[in-house]
């Protein structure tokens, strides 16, 4: 691992977002006012975007030609390159829909901190090293806890703030135990995916004596355990449903979506990196997770009453169907599930917040949209918002053509492509697992089309207002829009998707038939373009 | 080896010569009203014998998590002036023992100039406590 | 320039979308009557565009095709695994000897052993088929759309008309400019949701809605043949484009890492219409090849109401008539001649499927045609002259020649002028006449609407095919391409038993691509020449119940009838001027586009031969641009005795018509049998005598007996006499052949039934068991959500424990290490 200042050019949008984040800090207690400050957050957002864009065309072109480049504790893919935009669009949305978020007073507060936790996220997408990961992944934490405190100011909210602060606490340590029995096991490297003249941990693990299988697993599953917790699967999604019922739906859509992406995103880098190709215990662990998780959260759904709660469970059920992909990816590395995961995020992440940002506007700091009931009759006081609401529930439920659908399609595809593939075991429990997410999707439908049902057949009980502000109005058509797109347009999003699947990648140059992949035949690409950049090859 | 202590040694002088100083600077100025809480063993106002239950103002966490912030932070500043020194002093050894068990290496002007970032960040926080209110105490 | 096609090529569908969705947006707020503005100005634009792109194929050489792909919609990689090998082994693949190697066939037909993409592209082609659809299509939109200025002036819907209309026009361009199966699956779809909710405009209207329905539950019946052509299409060609299209680069890297421009060229994959595919001429014959043919059919007998279909398009006359003249009589129902036309080769391959075309063609016609002698609603009558004259398209496609393909192609667009002119006058007949649309309820409106009377005048010549105007040359093309074929085949047929050796000298370019077998040659004469002289018979007909609708409606007594309200008068400017512009289309049309008569050339024959798909597959017969006096005479003969014989019938009193309608109706066997007569039979002087002496006799008893018997007998004869009656050749005609009441038994019941008993199953059977599994999860989800307690410390407790639990699945061994520890120190402890 080497650091200089190419590294430094690698991170420099983190850097800036951080430093302009500290800015708006500084600068709200010098000038107090809301809007300058989210105009600021915008524009930076914008700024680092455009400037990305245009200075990273060299880089966008390698990435998509294949190339994956170690610098330092960062790794240089095609999946990172996409989802760090992604992130920027992310942060661009939540600090559109915070607009109104937390007192006057502490206005910037909420958008300097947002910034923060899209820098975290940022640097989440290329973490290739246990520290820089950790790091990244309690830049995203501390920032969390600090917006829940901003949320609101009551009982409700203030316990919602500590049950997350804890358990928080008690995931990022068991990641942390994890990534400490990695460190020792993986005899003392802290980078994931090596070169090859340093290896990395998977490289590490494969010179390993055949004994220390046992610690090595006890460090892993932690791992899992901790990253569990970010993406709220069962066991470890006790805290979703009170902790968004406890706070604010701003907080919430946020809560349902950034730990979500970065906990998958660590997954993938993590988790699949660190399993040995031909590891029998790989895929039995997710496929429990995967069942237990979606069942557990659509069954849990079926009957609340609280919009945030019947959220909760939801993400906790759309973490499940992610986990399908995980299982996949552990079976048959080249059947696409990573892939299918990262659409199925995509899609899940703009509906998800779609959905809270048209709540955020219902709400504000007096009142927040609480129960399903206080939907009765949207469509008839507010056409527009209810038709956006239903639009993100309807693709969250996968209606087709919508582009939950097509993510869900593509999650069931590759689980059921390696049943037909078939060696026996293994395929059956797929069959069983893909099956099971068919019935889920089946029960989901019943939860969200009741809130849709709420919304456009029953009469309204109280006059709902919209005092959220134009900023979660234009958050929610926004999110609407690129679900809009992402359904029109599936096709882009397939092909970026299994662009960015490292595994797929890594088996694209093989025959696709061969499911088991080579450990020596990873990260190989052309030697022309590694001319700029370290090579890898773990 | 005498050489050796001798900046030790000034240390300890120094440090002695400031709290004595302090407090006698402190004798010598101070106004001298006593009242019943100057008389505390904590001058904060705190009793030290009280219910273990016992209501405590918030205010002193937030001046408490200042201090171990500024504090704790700035002792990361010494394993990194050794480092640095050491750096300055012998590139090239520590580049092979770098490489040897394969840690990461940093170049020297790199690690100027993060340590001058974070002392940057440590004094942006400072004055984002500061404009905050931390310090005020109502 | 290719910017500007482009450009081109996407406005003609583009403007009318915009205007659909800009009328939909503003019209009921804000455009109201002033609606039709964006939608003509969208039209008039399309039409322009239209014509642009019509002239520069016409100015390319022959052969020009175009395809702009603008982007991929779908993409399904590796969806197409083409076994390698087998399939070329197995499927009879006709491939012109000494053209193609079985290697370079067996790749074209599919069987290449690399998998294939599954890529819908949004792509549009212009050749010169789809140009003259294009424009005709906007043409004859723009002209009904300014007649629906007048026409649906002041009606409640006027914005969503207009939209609609638009709509429908996007989808129709769309349909014709596709270079995908797909795709022109959506848009064969899209026009006819737009055709359904016009046709139910009046939803109001009980029979309006019912009629949507009827439509499009029909065509449901014909897309689903045409949805498994589709299927048969992928499974046997690995494809769906029309066009050949590079194949996709699989391996990026390898991709980036070659040099740009060089190496080795992509792989092609051959479209199913592509260059390519017709150059080697891999099409699939034989089963495989007829079936697709069929289905495909199928779904152009839905679309087009050809036979078995054919009943929706009369009961379609409920929506408003422009609809019916720009959707039912122009357009709409043309897309099945234009998806059979575009699938010439695919048809080539197979002549069985050829002959199946012209024979359902040729039925319809004739069928359509002996309905519509007796019909009395004016707009029916027009329908089912739509419905044969399709049929007469279809004889021509039928064909398979490449006569035959253009001739068909050039009474779509010659009828698409003179029927939506007759359907125009119609309205405006309708339109005075206060929506009354019976011609029994009016009559000699000839100097009320004078200009309606004589354009309608001109569109019905043309539609009986009298000299000069074009129906004539369209109709006089179909028959002559069909005359021409039953001599190629017999001529064939004769050389084939000449011959000593059956296959010496294989002339495909005299039989088509294919070669025939001699029971296929005699078999195909045969039915061509049974063909032909019912199309003549037809052609007779056609000018029969044309002109018939014409005196009824125009001449006679001046009747004009209540609901008019005293109010009957010429249509206003903006209803007329469109009828005008077609009236003089549809005088000239002919005339301009064939100049065989004159100096030999057939300039649309000429375009249309340019199409690539059709030059390549069919093999023309003779040249384009011949007149054959004789059958044009014949023909012409025949629509003049067919004039002559409706002025016989219906100028003047019509008493021929009461007393030919009697004898069709067979009235003169009504009363044979039956006791009145017997009774009046009694009354005869020498049977009175006679019954009198019986009487006097004591024998009147004997008499009684025996008038009973001859009663009891005659009754028992009469039974079929009263079936023939019933079923007389009037009622036949009248009541459509009750094709519909036979649909209604045979289908429309059993279904019924069935699903009455699905529908009870599903109630008390299968809801039960839905119902008990479907409170499972509600059930599982009450016992779960108990363990939301809301403490802290059961959930950091459940997220250890589960933890562990997931390492013990993990690592199933560490249970025994741990209890093989625990017993070791306990095991310590003991002994200490």
């Amino acid at each position: 691992m080497f650091v200089d200042l190419s590294t430094i050019g690698l991170v420099w949008p983190e850097f800036i977002l951080i430093l302009i984040a500290a800015w708006i800090y500084v600068g709200g207690t010098l000038a107090p006012g809301r809007t300058t400050w989210n105009v600021l957050a915008w524009s930076t957002y914008l700024v680092v975007f455009l400037v990305m864009l245009k200075n990273e065309r060299a880089l966008w072109h390698d990435v998509a030609a294949g190339l994956v480049a170690i610098n330092g504790p960062l790794i240089v893919d095609y999946l990172g390159q996409v989802s760090r935009y992604g992130c920027l669009l992310l942060g661009l949305l939540i600090t559109m829909i915070a607009s109104r978020a937390g007192a006057e007073r502490l206005a910037t507060e909420v958008s300097g901190t947002i910034m923060m936790l899209v820098a975290g996220l940022m640097l989440v997408c290329r973490a290739n090293e246990l520290v820089f990961l950790f790091v990244a992944l309690e830049l995203i934490s501390v920032p969390t806890y600090v917006l829940l405190f901003l949320g609101r100011a009551d009982r409700a909210s203030g316990e919602a703030t500590v049950k997350y602060f804890f358990l928080s606490l008690i995931a990022s340590a068991m990641l942390l135990y994890g990534m400490s029995t990695l460190y020792g096991v993986a005899d003392g490297t802290t980078v994931i995916s090596g070169t090859a003249e340093v290896p990395g941990i998977r490289g590490a693990l494969d010179r390993l004596p055949a004994g220390h299988t046992s610690l090595f697993l006890i460090g892993w599953v932690m791992v899992v355990c901790g990253l569990g917790f970010k993406i709220a699967a069962v066991p470890f999604h006790f805290y979703a449903p009170d902790v968004y019922e406890g706070t604010t739906n701003i907080n919430a859509g946020l809560l349902a979506v950034a730990p979500k992406v970065a906990g998958i995103l660590a997954l993938i880098r993590l988790v699949l990196a660190v399993v040995p190709a031909d590891a029998a215990w790989g895929w039995p662990l997710m496929w429990v997770l995967a069942m237990l998780t979606m069942t557990w959260g659509n069954v849990c759904a079926l009957w609340q009453q609280n919009l945030r709660r019947l959220m909760a469970f939801s993400s906790v059920a759309h973490a499940g169907y992610m986990l399908i992909g995980f299982t996949v990816a552990l079976v048959a590395p080249a059947a696409g599930g990573v892939g299918a995961t990262l659409l199925y995020l995509t899609v899940y992440a703009l509906a998800g917040l779609g959905v809270f940002a048209a709540l955020a506007y219902l709400s504000d700091e007096r009142h927040e949209v609480d129960g399903v009931a206080e939907l009765a009759g949207l469509a008839r006081s507010h056409p527009w918002v209810a038709g956006a609401l239903a639009f993100c529930l309807f693709s969250l439920a996968g209606i087709p053509p919508l582009a939950g659908f097509w993510g869900k399609l593509a999650l069931f595809t590759g689980a059921v492509r390696v049943v037909l593939a078939g060696d026996g075991g293994v395929s059956s429990w797929l069959l069983v697992l893909a099956v099971t997410g068919v019935l889920n999707a089946v029960i989901a439908a019943a939860y969200y089309l009741r809130v849709i049902g709420v919304m456009y057949f029953t009469a309204p009980v109280t006059r709902v207002a919209a005092p959220g502000g134009m900023g979660a109005m234009l958050g929610t058509l926004a999110c609407t829009l690129l679900v809009l797109v992402l359904s029109v347009w599936p096709g882009l999003a397939f092909r970026m998707a299994d662009a960015a699947d490292p595994l797929l990648r890594q088996a694209r140059p093989a025959v696709v038939a061969a499911w088991r992949m080579e450990a020596s035949a990873a990260f190989a690409h052309d030697g022309d373009l590694a001319g700029r950049w370290q090579k890898g090859g773990d | 080896m005498a050489a050796v202590l001798l900046p030790i040694l000034v240390l300890i002088v120094c440090a002695a010569l400031l709290s004595v100083g302090m407090f006698v600077v402190a004798q010598l100025l101070g106004p001298r009203r006593v009242t019943k809480v100057k008389q505390m063993p904590y001058e904060s106002g705190m009793d030290p014998a009280h219910d273990a239950r016992r209501r405590f103002d918030f205010r002193f966490h937030a001046v408490a998590v200042a201090f171990l912030v500024f504090d704790v932070e700035l002792l990361f500043l010494y394993p990194w002036a050794v480092a640095n020194a050491v750096v300055n002093r012998d590139q090239q050894g520590l580049a092979r023992v770098a490489d040897a068990v394969a840690v990461p290496m940093w170049s020297p002007g790199l690690v100027f100039a993060e340590m001058l970032v974070f002392v940057g960040l440590l004094s942006v926080g400072y004055v984002y406590a500061w404009r905050r209110g931390v310090f005020r105490w109502r | 320039m290719d910017e500007i096609l482009n450009i081109l090529m996407i406005l003609v569908p583009a403007l009318p979308l915009a205007a659909a969705v800009l009328v939909a947006a503003l019209g009921p707020r804000m455009l109201r009557a002033r609606s039709h503005w964006p939608v003509v100005a969208a039209l008039i634009g399309s039409c322009l565009a239209s014509l642009v792109l019509l002239w520069h194929v016409w100015r390319q050489p022959s052969g020009y095709e175009r395809v702009a792909t603008y982007w991929t919609w779908a993409l399904v990689p590796d969806a197409y695994a083409g076994e390698s090998g087998t399939q070329s082994v197995d499927s009879r693949i006709d491939v012109p000897p000494g053209t193609a190697t079985p290697a370079d066939s067996a790749r074209l037909a599919g069987s290449s052993p690399r998998a294939r993409d599954f890529a819908v592209d949004i792509t549009l082609r212009l050749d010169a088929l789809t140009g003259i659809m294009l424009a005709m299509v906007t043409f004859v939109s723009l002209l009904v759309a300014i007649y629906s200025i007048g026409y649906m002036h002041g009606d409640r819907g006027y914005w969503r008309f207009f939209t609609y209309i638009a709509l429908f026009v996007f989808s129709m361009t769309m349909l014709v400019s596709v270079s995908n199966f797909v795709l022109l699956f959506v848009f064969w779809e899209a026009v006819g949701v737009c055709s359904y909710l016009l046709i139910g405009f009046w939803y109001e209207k009980p029979a309006a809605a019912a009629a949507g329905m009827k439509a499009f539950l029909v065509n449901r019946v014909g897309d689903f043949g045409f949805m498994l052509g589709v299927f048969l299409i992928w499974t046997t060609y690995g494809t769906l484009n029309y066009h050949d299209t590079p194949a996709p680069v699989r391996d990026t890297v390898a991709a980036s890492a070659a040099p740009v421009g060089g190496g080795e060229a992509a792989e092609i994959v051959p479209g199913v219409l592509g260059s390519q595919r017709i150059a080697t001429g891999a099409y699939v014959g034989g089963g495989t090849g007829l079936a697709i043919c069929l289905l495909l059919l199928l779904g152009a007998c839905g679309k087009s109401a050809q036979f078995p279909l054919h009943v929706w398009l009369p009961d379609a006359m409920e929506g408003p008539t422009p609809v019916s003249a720009l959707i039912h009589a122009a357009t709409m129902v043309t897309a099945g001649v234009y998806m059979v036309a575009r699938c010439t080769p695919l048809f080539t391959a197979s002549p069985d499927g050829q002959l199946v075309v012209a024979a359902i063609g040729t039925f319809t016609a004739l069928l359509a045609a002996l309905i519509a002698l007796t019909q009395f609603d004016l707009k029916r009558v027009l329908a089912y002259s739509t419905i044969s004259q399709l049929g007469y398209m279809f004889l021509g496609l039928g064909t398979g020649t490449l006569a035959g393909i253009s001739a068909g192609m050039f009474h779509l667009v010659t009828h698409a002028f003179f029927k939506a002119l007759l359907f125009l006058g119609a309205g405006s007949v309708m339109h005075a006449m206060g929506n009354v649309i019976d011609m029994r309820q009016f009559g000699g409106l000839r100097r009320v609407m004078p200009r309606t009377f004589w354009t309608f005048l001109i569109g019905c010549l043309a539609l009986s095919g009298i000299a000069p105007l074009s129906g004539f040359w369209s109709k006089d093309a179909i028959l002559a391409s069909v005359h021409a074929r039953v001599e190629v085949l017999e001529h064939e047929l004769v050389r084939r038993q000449g011959a000593a050796e059956p296959d010496a000298d294989p002339a495909h370019g005299s039989a088509g691509a294919v070669e025939l077998s001699a029971d296929q040659l005699g078999r195909g004469a045969w039915a061509y020449r049974l063909m032909y002289i019912t199309a003549l018979i037809t052609a007779f007909l056609t000018s029969v119940y044309t002109f018939r609708m014409l005196y009824l409606t125009f001449f006679g007594a001046q009747r004009i009838p209540a609901e008019a309200g005293g109010r009957a008068h010429e249509s206003p400017g903006l209803m007329v001027w469109p009828l005008l512009i077609l009236a003089g289309c549809a005088a000239v049309a002919g005339m301009v586009l064939d100049q065989s008569y004159w100096n030999g050339t057939h300039p649309f024959a000429a375009l249309l031969a340019g199409t690539p798909s059709l030059t390549g597959a069919v093999a023309s017969t003779e040249a384009l641009g011949a007149f054959h006096i004789d059958i044009a005479a014949v023909s012409l003969l025949v629509a003049v005795a067919g004039v002559a014989c409706a002025s016989w019938l219906y100028l003047g009193d019509r008493r021929t018509v009461h007393r030919l309608r009697a004898v069709m109706d067979l009235e003169g066997w009504a009363p044979a049998g039956g006791r009145a007569n017997l009774l009046r039979l009694a009354q005869r002087p020498g049977v009175r005598g006679w019954n009198q002496w019986m009487e006097r006799m004591r024998l009147g008893w004997l008499m009684h007996l025996l008038v009973e018997l001859v009663l009891l007998l005659a009754l028992i004869l009469s039974v079929p006499l009263l079936l023939c009656r019933f079923m007389s050749p009037y009622r036949l005609s009248y009541g459509k052949f009750f094709l519909d009441e036979l649909y209604w038994g045979l289908v429309v019941q059993p279904l019924r039934g069935i699903a009455w008993l699905c529908s009870v199953l599903d109630d008390f059977f299968v809801d039960g068991i839905v119902n008990a599994l479907g409170r499972l999860p509600a059930h599982l989800g009450t016992i779960l959500r108990s363990t939301q307690t809301g403490l802290v410390q059961f959930y950091a407790l459940a997220m250890i424990l589960g933890g562990l639990m997931l390492l013990v699945l993990v690592d199933q061994q560490l249970v025994s290490r741990v209890g093989a520890w625990l017993a070791a120190i306990m095991a310590g402890c003991g002994a200490w």
